[in-house]
């Protein structure tokens, strides 16, 4: 998956780089109208993502335990076959967001807003996806209590679910040029970073639910 | 008295004594947050839960399997949050705005 490594966007800094910079309310140099320089913006991303990793991981470690408890009342579920649709389609997001940044960085305008709605389309058929995914498992009988494994499925697919709501939220917000602060090309790189977090992390949670098979 | 010394010299000279105070400063922090630490690791009684050492150790060696997995997951990502943090802060030490 085409993630912007840490280091990489650190070391560009804000304003810096060559491409379409093109401000949303202010100057496409390296602070915004209250002089926060633009790489601001990308580490407070990067720290809040260290955050969300950490939330994830609480849960991968109790999913863990819990599993490894010798008790009788785990039972591993079916996961429902459209999983790997949606897996396949946030894939898909990923890439056509880094199509959509290139073209940015190119400077064709059209052609990245092209790209950039394909990326939120595909995150609505994700979700769309993780629903009937949902409605799966409640036609077959396994509910949020039926059994620890049940609950974690649910668990997991909720959290990730409302994150990738967020990002939905980020992708319009970012299309819709209406940010004030942010430069395209910050928003752009923002935006792309919290994405392909959540595609990476969509992995390892679908790896772990397919494992625990 | 001092402190008007201090301003009459060229920043080139007064560069080492702020290097200095600055290195002080970071001394005393580490120090003072080391204190804390010690302080307040005899708070830490959930280690000595009598109820949790008992159910943990009852669980057997896969409970304890379980529990040490467990452990690594939590502790792994943060050693590396903490590693890339202090690794890119160290590499930028020199950088200005």
């Amino acid at each position: 998956m085409p993630v912007d490594t840490v280091a990489e966007l650190l070391q560009r800094g804000g304003g810096g780089h060559s491409g379409n910079g093109a401000p949303f309310g202010s100057g496409r140099g390296g602070n915004d109208n209250s002089g926060t320089p633009q790489r601001v913006y990308v580490t407070g991303m990067i720290l809040a993502l260290g955050g969300i990793l950490m939330f994830f991981m609480a849960l991968i470690s109790a999913w863990v335990v819990r599993r490894g408890f010798p008790s009788s009342d785990w039972q591993p579920i079916e996961l429902p076959r459209i999983l790997w649709l949606n897996t396949l389609i946030l894939a898909a997001s990923s890439f056509t967001l880094a199509r959509s940044r290139r073209c940015l960085v190119a400077g064709r305008e059209a052609d990245h807003r092209h790209w950039w709605g394909v990326t939120a389309a595909l995150g609505a058929f994700f979700l769309v996806g993780q629903i009937l995914a949902w409605r799966q498992m409640l036609a077959a009988g396994l509910f949020l209590t039926t059994n620890p494994a049940s609950s974690f499925f649910y668990l997991f697919t909720a959290a990730h679910g409302l994150h990738v709501l967020g990002g939905m939220a980020a992708l319009l917000v970012v299309g819709l040029r209406s940010t004030r602060r942010l430069t395209l090309e910050t928003a752009t790189r923002v935006a792309a970073l919290y994405w392909h977090f959540l595609g990476g992390l969509w992995l390892v949670i679908f790896a772990i639910l397919v494992v625990e098979r | 008295m001092a402190s008007t010394r201090r301003m009459a010299q060229p920043w080139s000279q007064a560069r080492p004594f702020l290097c200095a105070e600055v290195g002080l400063r970071w001394a005393v922090l580490a120090a003072s947050t080391m204190l804390a630490i010690g302080f307040a690791a005899p708070a830490a009684v959930a280690q000595g839960c009598a109820m949790c050492y008992q159910n943990a150790a009852a669980s057997g060696s896969q409970g304890s399997a379980a529990l040490r997995h467990g452990i690594l997951v939590l502790l792994i990502p943060a050693i590396s949050i903490f590693l890339g943090v202090f690794g890119v802060t160290y590499h930028r030490r020199n950088a200005t705005r």
